[in-house]
């Protein structure tokens, strides 16, 4: 069954042994940055709910949700086990399912409480730093709808960072690489004020959705369908009838005020790096929507890799290129994407002919995250499983020939997070092609790759059994 | 009250703990944005002993880039 909350996603969770409950009270500073950086650091994490934070009596907190791919297989509602190429393919058959329309409800109980007068983030939630030397308390995980302002349309969710700054003052990072910044752009230009709502603590496939980095035009809501399996929940929001999801424990509304920027930051982001401070965006609150207590506030560790937000964002970031790609260049196996949000990128692929490697790779640069993010691609034959770091190490040891496999691309659009540049926002991008020779290219005459034995993999199936299961 | 962060005088309380006062308070800066609670480390919460590579300066802020830059106003609006 797909799961239209978060609560509802706990259950599952519990059920399947990945579900830790905290019951003891704890400080929001350090005890939950440093539980939910353990849980995303062990094999197999699992989520954690604080059933008790030191200050309020009625909020709980909920930390790495998406935090391991076993979480990962069971918001897909997949055995827990499901390995990463399988939910990669899973995932790639749910999203050609695209456009799953989501349904509008007329209640939800993210309306249980409306506070529309004087509200206090501080008061609706237990706001706690993140990482040491974050500039503020951040809402991390937070899914924010905006259209276009000038027509009303091309609605779109998407995740960004949000610094809580004061009791109805928040702090946004709208990149101009990002959909939002296309909204807030036109805003600007017409000095009117961007209308917003920020939905909190919603049910991960929401969450995966709102970090994937669709097309301007693709409808996050109609993919969150197609993934999960049944149209989406969504519910006008209070004062602007935005589309929000229904699910969510929170949504706090107001607008991105025009032309004006102030001090953001720093915070700790996916590299595992402190961004540096900016001046950036800010939003005035207006209204808060909620349910009713005990409301579970959901917010995401980021740090040093692996944790939550590389597991959030790792099947979801290599099957955008992926489907973008696709449909020119059928060849491609799999892309995985997973590494600091594809500043690291393997794409695995048939050859059509020599040098195709380096088409792929420069095809990737064209796709929407492809213009920013990667930097460091490398290319492998189809037989490579791109998921295998052991693999794909093999083939960059005994397939890539520097002399004619490395390319270099100096100063390209580059991520504006990565702590490796000297201009921020300007990179070097590497291709590495590890693929065999392909004709015309000249094969090495004495290369003879050894076969494993066909019967290796039932073989492995069958051992496994009798490991369990001694006769 | 001293900001940890850029040392501006004018940080002032902005919240204490629901369940009662005593357990923490929030602070805030309107100078540099920075906030604090009472209960964290002496490393965040004493201006003395903050990091100096996190320190921010008047001069500083008024050299931070923004982002994203501020387009230029379509023909007949004002700003």
């Amino acid at each position: 069954m797909p799961f239209d909350s978060i609560r509802a996603f706990l259950e599952k969770a519990e059920t399947e042994g990945q579900l830790v409950r905290i019951k003891e009270e704890v400080r929001l500073e350090p005890d939950i940055r440093t539980i939910a950086c353990a849980a995303t650091k062990m094999p197999g994490g699992p989520v954690v709910l604080f059933e008790k934070v030191r200050g309020y009596r009625d909020k709980q907190v909920v930390m790495n949700v998406h935090g391991s791919f076993q979480n990962h297989a069971l918001m897909l509602d997949l055995p827990k086990e499901t390995g990463l190429k399988a939910q990669f393919h899973e995932l790639s058959k749910r999203w050609d399912r695209y456009p799953v329309p989501p349904v509008r409800v007329a209640d939800a109980p993210c309306k249980e409480v409306v506070v529309d007068r004087d509200p206090s983030l501080f008061r609706e939630l237990p706001l706690f730093r993140v990482n040491p030397m974050d500039g503020g308390f951040y809402l991390s995980k937070a899914c924010v709808v905006s259209r276009d302002p000038e027509t009303g349309e091309d609605q779109n969710v998407g995740m960004y960072r949000i610094q809580v700054k004061d009791h109805d003052r928040l702090g946004i990072q709208a990149a101009a690489q990002h959909d939002i910044a296309v909204h807030f752009r036109k805003a600007e230009e017409l000095n009117i004020p961007l209308r917003i709502a920020i939905a909190l603590s919603n049910d991960p496939v929401t969450t995966l959705v709102a970090s994937t980095p669709l097309t301007y035009a693709q409808d996050e809501y109609s993919m969150m369908g197609a993934i999960r399996g049944e149209p989406t929940k969504i519910i006008a929001s209070e004062r602007d009838g935005l589309d929000v999801p229904a699910g969510a424990e929170v949504i706090i509304e107001g607008e991105i005020i025009p032309r004006h920027r102030s001090v953001e930051g720093p915070f700790a982001e996916y590299p595992g790096y402190y961004s540096t401070c900016m001046i950036q965006a800010e939003v005035k609150v207006d209204c808060i929507t909620r349910r009713r207590d005990p409301i579970i506030f959901e917010n995401l560790y980021t740090g040093r890799p692996w944790n939550e937000i590389d597991y959030m964002m790792a099947l979801n970031t290599s099957l955008a290129p992926f489907k973008q790609m696709k449909p020119d260049f059928p060849e491609i196996e799999a892309i995985n994407a997973m590494y600091c949000h594809g500043y690291g990128t393997i794409i695995s692929s048939k050859m059509r002919f020599g040098g195709f490697g380096k088409t792929l790779a420069l095809r990737l640069l064209t796709t929407p995250h492809g213009i920013n993010y990667p930097k460091l691609i490398i290319v492998v034959d189809e037989d490579i499983d791109p998921f295998d770091l052991a693999q794909v190490m093999w083939a960059i040891n005994v397939r890539f020939r520097p002399e004619r496999d490395l390319v270099i691309i100096p100063n390209a659009p580059g991520s504006t997070v990565d702590p490796a540049h000297l201009v921020r926002g300007i990179t070097t991008k590497v291709i590495i092609d590890a693929t065999k020779p392909a004709f015309p290219d000249i094969p090495l005459a004495d290369a003879s790759i050894v076969d494993i034995p066909p019967d290796t993999p039932s073989w492995m199936e069958e051992l496994e059994k009798r490991r369990k299961n001694p006769a | 009250m001293m900001c940890p962060r850029c040392e501006s005088e004018q940080a002032y309380k902005i919240f204490e703990a629901p369940e009662d006062p005593k357990l923490w308070e929030v602070f805030r800066c309107p100078r540099c944005n920075f906030s604090w609670r009472s209960t964290e480390e002496e490393s965040i919460t004493d201006p003395k002993q903050y990091s100096p590579k996190f320190k921010l300066t008047e001069k500083q802020i008024q050299e931070l880039a923004p982002k994203p830059p501020i387009p230029p106003l379509r023909n007949g609006k004002r700003g």
